[in-house]
């Protein structure tokens, strides 16, 4: 495991549904591939299918075609059940509005993620304590999320994403509900833990704010991606 | 449970309107307990009480006294048996009036003040005791304290018959009315006058070793059942119980029905947490332990209180009713009550493992 290595790789990944007596296609041909320590956004108009790609790409849904590969694992040729494995060791998701437990504690809604996986031991709660300080949180450990501001929500739900050691961390929208001084706060603590834990990162966003704090910029438009049109430095 | 415990003691009012419901079933099924409890002591605790393990009963009497008749024949045939002991009982449901005109049920059983009833009961033992010379005598079971008092004479109707009162016991009742025990000779006079040839209602049993009871039973034209079999002749004794166990029964169905509701109702609410739950990495196996675990301290809450409230209430409800508990019949029906919710929740089981993760990449709308 070492930086720039392929963590997430789509490979021409078509998503048709049923649309009535018509077919429609959300993705269509989708290639990608996203490296360790590298944060990647994709913009896209509402609708265009940006979540539909995030579920995909996590094993949360199957394409119609193609395939996705998550450390060297071929998604097709996985059992359901052996899917659910390799997303449960090796993708995080974070997502619109935080989505945090109500009853739980900053702390506890990491803490709640080793504890899935049976690992929740005084280890687990250093990194845990770890994970939050390092996102500026150290002082809102014990705070429920109705505590929380949406800012600090959302970095919560970083945090939460990066508990398990994932390879991959899928963001959907993550600073839609915020304001603008917020969002890049967030999206700053993204990038920052991006490289710091050596994790592939897709940010998906509504609105293309803050896209100089990734290493590329992607747009998805009538199925496909291409490189987003932005005034860089 | 790492969610659910906290889901519970966090947000508290989401359960407690579920959890009250749960509380008074307990509570009801354990009054239900109670009561059940009582109509079956006040039926057959006299009968209970006496040292016996086997009642031979005239054949087709339906383990009734009144039904039963038999004669000296069979306590020779029973009694020769080795490994039995036997002993006649009479047993008749009179009405007497005590000299200031009140009058008494009473379940009358006359006894051999010889046999081993007598012998090992205190309450038929005193009669023993005078040695016949009270042969008319009356002990009378201690609930009768109030309205009769040891001197009195009690004029048994429909009789010409005056019978002291010597005594009391703890005797119990035998079809919902306090027992009074006589002597068989005594109780023998009151039904049949001077013409009684020895007949009794039923032949008390002590039965060691292995007997064939069934053989002597062709033998005789006779019915020997168990002490406990013997209480479904206990007038209502049968009525009683079924009621009460049917209605303990619909108090289960509707526990698991109420618990299967709220589960789905609640499971359909919480689709969302329970989605992130897997899309955290749960498994369907984890998320039902979670939810269920919930579901239980919930139940078991709701039952300890509701129960605990019930055996209060019984406390107080006095002697108008009959009301008892035992330690069994609080606990039986408590655990039966939180096995058929969680059997109600089961089926809403299917609800929670079908929920996809893929839902929380979702926008709420
Ligand atoms: N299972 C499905 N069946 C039918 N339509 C779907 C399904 N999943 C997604 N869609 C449609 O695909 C489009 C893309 O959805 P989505 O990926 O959520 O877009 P975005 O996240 O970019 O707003 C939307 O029009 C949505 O209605
Ligand atoms: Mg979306």
């Amino acid at each position: 495991m070492t930086a720039n290595e392929v963590a997430l790789q789509l490979d021409h990944v078509t998503v048709r549904v049923r649309d009535g007596d018509e077919s429609l296609t959300i993705l269509d041909g989708v290639d990608l591939d996203a490296r360790r320590g590298e944060m990647v956004t994709v913009t896209g108009r509402s609708g265009s299918g940006k979540s539909t790609l995030l579920a995909v790409a996590g094993l949360l849904r199957q394409p119609t075609s193609g395939d996705v590969i998550i450390d060297g694992q071929r998604a097709s040729s996985l059992t359901a059940r052996q899917r659910s494995r390799v997303r449960r060791d090796h993708v995080a998701f974070v997502h619109q509005f935080a989505q945090l437990f109500p009853s739980l504690r900053a702390i506890e809604q990491l803490e709640l993620v080793a504890h899935i996986r049976g690992e929740l031991d005084d280890r687990a709660r250093r990194r845990a304590r770890e994970l939050l300080g390092e996102l500026g949180l150290g002082d809102h450990l014990d705070r429920l999320p109705a505590q929380l501001s949406g800012g600090e929500r959302q970095r919560v739900a970083i945090a939460r994403a990066l508990m398990a050691h994932p390879s991959v961390v899928l963001a959907d929208e993550p600073t839609s509900a915020l304001d603008p001084a917020r969002a890049r706060q967030v999206m700053e603590a993204l990038a920052d833990e991006t490289r710091r834990r050596e994790v592939a990162t897709i940010v998906v966003i509504h609105d293309p704010t803050h896209l100089e704090l990734a290493d590329r910029n992607l747009e998805l438009m009538d199925g496909r991606l291409h490189m987003a049109q932005l005034e860089r430095a | 449970m790492f969610l659910g415990l906290r889901d519970l003691r966090v947000s508290k009012s989401r359960f407690v309107l579920v959890g009250s419901v749960l509380a008074l079933i307990a509570l009801l099924s354990t009054l239900l307990s109670g009561l059940a409890n009582g109509l079956v002591d006040d039926g057959i605790s006299g009968l209970r009480a006496l040292p016996l393990s086997h009642l031979v009963f005239q054949e087709g009497a339906q383990n009734s006294f009144s039904r039963s008749v038999l004669g000296p024949d069979v306590q020779r045939t029973f009694g020769e048996q080795p490994g039995v002991q036997v002993t006649p009982v009479g047993m008749s449901f009179v009405n007497a009036k005590t000299g200031d005109g009140t009058s008494v049920d009473l379940a009358l059983f006359g006894v051999d003040p010889t046999g081993f009833l007598a012998s090992e009961s205190a309450a038929a033992g005193r009669l023993g005791e005078r040695g016949g010379a009270l042969d008319h005598g009356l002990v009378l079971s201690d609930e009768l304290r109030d309205t009769v008092a040891v001197g009195d004479q009690l004029q048994i109707i429909g009789t010409e018959q005056l019978l002291p009162v010597v005594g009391f016991t703890y005797g119990g009742t035998y079809g919902h009315v306090p027992i009074a025990y006589t002597t068989l000779a005594t109780w023998q006079e009151l039904i049949y006058g001077r013409d009684a040839r020895g007949r009794f209602s039923a032949l008390a049993l002590r039965v060691s070793g292995d007997v064939d009871l069934a053989e002597l039973d062709r033998a005789s034209g006779t019915e020997t059942v168990a002490k406990e079999a013997a209480y479904s002749g206990s007038p209502g004794y049968s009525a009683e119980t079924a009621t009460m166990t049917l209605i303990r029964g619909f108090l289960l169905v509707i526990s698991a029905l109420v618990v299967g509701a709220f589960f789905t109702v609640w499971t359909v609410q919480r689709t969302r947490q329970i989605g992130l739950l897997k899309a955290l990495g749960a498994s369907n196996a984890y998320v039902a332990r979670d939810a269920l675990g919930q579901l239980a301290v919930l139940l078991v809450i709701a039952i300890v209180i509701g129960t605990a409230v019930g055996v209060l209430i019984g406390r107080f409800l006095g002697d108008s009713v009959p009301f008892s508990l035992t330690l069994r019949a609080v606990g039986g029906s408590s655990i039966a009550l939180a096995i058929a919710g969680m059997l109600g929740s089961a089926a809403a089981l299917r609800r929670l493992t079908n929920i996809d993760p893929v839902l929380t990449l979702a926008v709420e709308s």
